[in-house]
């Protein structure tokens, strides 16, 4: 059995910054727990993506995985609501990725994420299905 | 047990790092928890390359993924057995145990604790994660698990290109990572980006505690683990489900290792372990490369060529699977700085973008901790007492932090030349820049101070009454001698 070693003694100082370390670190944490309660209680689904995957669950269901889809709204993207709006469907809709028909693109499938009630109708496009709570379907019509 | 393709992944990389790694320390419980942090470094990387290789071949499902990982166990498991521990660079410092070490280790374990039971309330609060896991993390994972969809992931039309949310040339660790959990789960359920983010979190703890306790002393390992609890601007960015926390794990476990080499020699295991690390860095983020880059320079000038290839060799895996990302995947996409030289010129000459950089990085520290409990208060208090280290021992901290300063400066600069409002630039990415970078800061900050067992003196008056006080611990046992080198094995 090898000889134990004497004992060491610790510059007090040290060891009351070993106790200030553990007790202040562990109040940082309470406080964090704390803000992390507040911020909870505020501020439930912040980015409306709890929201948006009950609102589109049935336009989901409908399109095919994979499509391209227009995307219609009456929130406009260059708006903070408009992008969150947007960013909330586009996570909910995945892996349908959506477009901005304004551009050249004009997908086969549309769906639109309004916010109030108001005439649907898109031009190019007739709707399929009005899915409740703002949420339409809409599919591209055929030109002749 | 929705998150038990994260738990397999952990034991792939746990596989895989061992397999690498060069001989144990020689306390037995801190080797497990020093491998079982580096496991999921070693395990995110890995899966999150083997998922992606297949998605891309249009080959991913559970059996292939399940398949390929097990192969790699297997052939992890071969050399394990196979091969000699002879190699160990790292023996455990012996140094007399502090009696307040229960206090400190008390502390540690009530700080994890309160760590988890945050994180859960977090997550509870926003399974979904923060802005950037809906919209751009998990969005990408959710293309690339389905199916022929996963193109939409690295597309310039991802999120109709708008800018700040459109990123199709960002890599693809964590992306792939979450995706690969829900091929294998077979739903996109909010377990696997959840489970991702609290092991990362986790093991970035239990990395830096190991790796100074390792290096230096359990002590140092749990004040430091102590001073990242109390962290607020690194722990409320655990549970958002974004990719600079598992970057900031993979930038310790880089600059853990370098120190290794450093310290007690560079070796071949030591430089493709940290090569791995830097290499899965570049393949989580884009700062991630600068890291990378500047570790390979580390290895260059302080191991040699030899070493730079090793450390080189083991960053090929996620390197190069950026590089061909970026290379042959990704087509466009917004570009957020300069395109011409004078137009960068301009505004690195404009002393408004200087000052509102730099007035965003000072925030950042402040918004590091609260006001009395702040980090840098603590750090400073530790350093106050315990004083820098010999000139040796600092340089090697210092130079081994250089791959977290090189990404802090490179995240400097391109804030210095954003073509976005800077203002929006700066709010939104300093605090996450200064996450990805603090626990290997604080690492290297405590590598360069003394051990409190170097403060100790031998008790007078315990030698002379040969008794111990009452109450006092018993004194310490010294390690048993180190006894000839057996067959190795995994445990």
């Amino acid at each position: 059995m090898p000889a134990a070693e004497p004992a060491s003694r610790y510059p007090a100082l040290l060891l009351a910054v070993a106790v200030l370390v553990s007790v202040l670190s562990i109040s940082g944490l309470l406080r964090s727990y704390r803000t992390t309660g507040q911020l909870a209680a505020s501020s439930r689904d912040p980015y409306g993506v709890e929201l948006a995957m009950r609102r589109f669950a049935p336009a989901r269901r409908q399109l095919p995985a994979g499509a391209r889809v227009a995307y219609f709204t009456d929130v406009p993207l260059n708006t903070e609501a408009g992008v969150a709006a947007f960013l909330a469907a586009q996570h909910a809709l995945a892996p349908c990725l959506l477009v901005d028909p304004s551009g050249d693109q004009s997908p086969a499938w549309g769906a639109g994420n309004f916010s109030r009630p108001q005439p649907y109708e898109q031009p190019g496009y007739r709707v399929i299905a009005d899915l409740g709570n703002g949420v339409i379907l809409y599919r591209r019509e055929e030109r002749r | 047990m929705e998150a038990w393709p994260v738990l397999w992944a952990l034991a792939m990389g746990g596989v895989l790092a061992e397999a690498v790694m060069p001989a144990p320390a020689a306390r037995t419980w801190l080797r497990w928890v020093w491998r079982g942090a580096l496991a999921v470094p070693m395990g995110l990387g890995a899966a999150s390359l083997v998922s992606f290789t297949l998605i891309w071949a249009g080959a991913a499902s559970r059996i292939s993924i399940l398949l390929i990982e097990a192969l790699l166990m297997t052939i992890a498991g071969a050399v394990l057995y196979k091969r000699r521990r002879d190699d160990d660079p790292a023996p455990a410092p012996a140094h007399p145990a502090a009696w307040w070490l229960w206090l400190l280790r008390a502390a540690a374990a009530f700080a994890l604790l309160l760590f988890l039971v945050n994180f859960l309330a977090s997550t509870a609060a926003a399974p979904y994660g923060e802005w950037d896991a809906s919209s751009i993390w998990n969005l990408r994972a959710r293309f690339l698990a389905g199916g022929d969809a996963w193109r939409y992931a690295v597309s310039p039309d991802l999120n109709a290109g708008l800018t700040g949310a459109s990123h199709p040339g960002y890599p693809l660790l964590l992306s792939s990572f979450i995706a690969r959990g829900w091929i294998l789960a077979g739903a996109t359920n909010t377990a696997a980006p959840a489970a991702t983010a609290f092991a990362a979190s986790l093991a970035a703890f239990l990395l830096l505690f190991a790796a100074l306790a390792k290096r230096r002393e359990e002590s140092l390992g749990l004040l430091a683990l102590l001073i990242l609890a109390a962290s607020e601007g690194w722990v409320s960015q655990t549970a958002v489900q974004h990719a600079d926390v598992p970057l900031s794990l993979l930038v310790l476990a880089a600059t853990a290792l370098l120190a290794a080499a450093l310290e007690s020699g560079w070796t071949p295991r030591l430089a493709l372990l940290a090569g791995l690390a830097g290499g899965f860095a570049a393949w989580t983020k884009n700062e991630g490369l600068v890291a990378l880059l500047a570790l390979l320079v580390v290895a260059l000038w302080r191991g040699g060529p030899r070493m730079a290839l090793w450390t080189a060799a083991g960053a090929l895996p996620g390197a190069g699977a950026t590089a061909l990302l970026k290379l042959f995947l990704v087509r466009g996409g917004a570009s957020l700085y300069p395109q011409t030289p004078a137009e960068a010129w301009t505004m690195l000459t404009d002393g408004a973008r200087w000052s509102e950089v730099l007035r965003g990085y000072a925030t950042a520290a402040v918004e590091l901790g609260f006001a009395a409990t702040h980090p840098l208060l603590l750090l400073a208090a530790v350093a106050f007492v315990l004083r820098p280290a010999e000139p040796a021992r600092w340089r090697a901290a210092l130079i081994a932090a250089l791959p977290a300063l090189a990404l802090l400066g490179a995240g400097f600069g391109a804030l210095l030349v954003t073509t976005a409002n800077q203002q929006w630039h700066v709010g939104t990415a300093v605090n996450r820049l200064v996450a990805q970078v603090w626990p290997a800061l604080l690492f290297a900050a405590m590598m360069a101070l003394r051990m409190p067992g170097e403060l100790a003196r031998p008790d007078v008056r315990a030698r002379k009454s040969k008794q111990p006080a009452p109450g006092a611990p018993p004194d310490p046992v010294p390690p048993p001698p180190r006894r000839p080198r057996q067959r190795q094995r995994s445990g």
